[in-house]
């Protein structure tokens, strides 16, 4: 089939409404669990057969042990390459204060980044696999 | 401190235009230009940042390797049709543990074979 073709059969691209989960690749699923229900206040899913995810609002991430991969996955996944931004409702100060109390360190922020639907204020932390984690708030 | 939503997370690309090109034909996200080495893809009240690899002092050194599952409305079917019709090989289908109850997902690599999943509830 030509690229037009396929354009014109393609019809109305679908819409994409938001992202439903993430899988991060970790070392070590009890101890991501502790941090980010410490830190961030997540909840613990256990679901399917042996499967963890951390929920929060309508979305979740889907834990993989990086020495128990299962079949369908990236082309290389690697604990320690995500770089992900959460939204709470939470002000910036409260949040500094929150992290403090965490007894997790600040490596960048306070300060204004481009959010998707405007200017945020950020502060960026590391998470136990070194993941980059930026908490902001609108 | 509770956590509403992502806002954002970055990918590294190895070709910037490929995977705009990609996302926009195959997702219908609109993009953005922000400057060297760095885009996004926005979609509802999200986006995806794209990085090319090596280009951004943010980038992590090892790249994102990344499986995403996104959200539409468009029924499995249509969704199947069009992933089909973008010419991309569906890798597998049918349901799955969604964020908030069980979804029906088509799942394609992306350009930099990152595993990505398209889905509804």
């Amino acid at each position: 089939m030509s690229d037009a073709g396929r354009a014109a059969s393609a019809g109305a691209p679908i819409s994409i409404a938001r992202l439903d989960h993430l899988v991060l690749t970790v070392a070590d699923i009890d101890r991501t669990c502790a941090f980010y229900t410490r830190v961030l206040g997540m909840e613990v899913l256990r679901f399917g057969e042996g499967r963890t995810a951390l929920r929060f609002g309508q979305q979740k991430i889907n834990l993989h042990a990086a020495d128990n991969i299962p079949g369908l996955v990236a082309d290389k996944p690697t604990p320690g390459s995500g770089d992900l931004c959460f939204i709470t409702e939470l002000p910036l100060a409260e949040i500094v204060a929150h992290l403090g109390r965490c007894g997790v360190a600040i490596v960048a922020g306070p300060g204004p980044r481009a959010g998707a639907i405007g200017t945020i204020q950020s502060v960026y932390i590391r998470d136990p696999d070194m993941n980059l984690v930026e908490i902001s708030n609108y | 401190m509770k956590i509403e939503r992502i806002d954002h997370l970055n990918i590294t690309v190895a070709d910037l235009d490929r995977s705009i090109e990609f996302y926009e034909r195959l997702l219908g996200v609109r993009s953005e230009r922000m400057g060297e080495g760095r885009a996004a893809l926005l979609f509802g009240n999200q986006k995806i940042h794209l990085d090319l690899a090596g280009a951004s002092p943010m980038t992590a050194e090892k790249r994102m390797p990344a499986h995403i599952c996104f959200i539409t409305e468009a029924p499995l079917a249509e969704i199947a049709a069009h992933v089909e019709a973008c010419g991309v090989s569906i890798r597998m289908q049918g349901p799955r543990a969604g964020a908030i109850g069980t979804i029906q997902s088509v799942y394609i690599d992306d350009p930099d074979k990152n595993s990505i999943e398209i889905a509804t509830y």
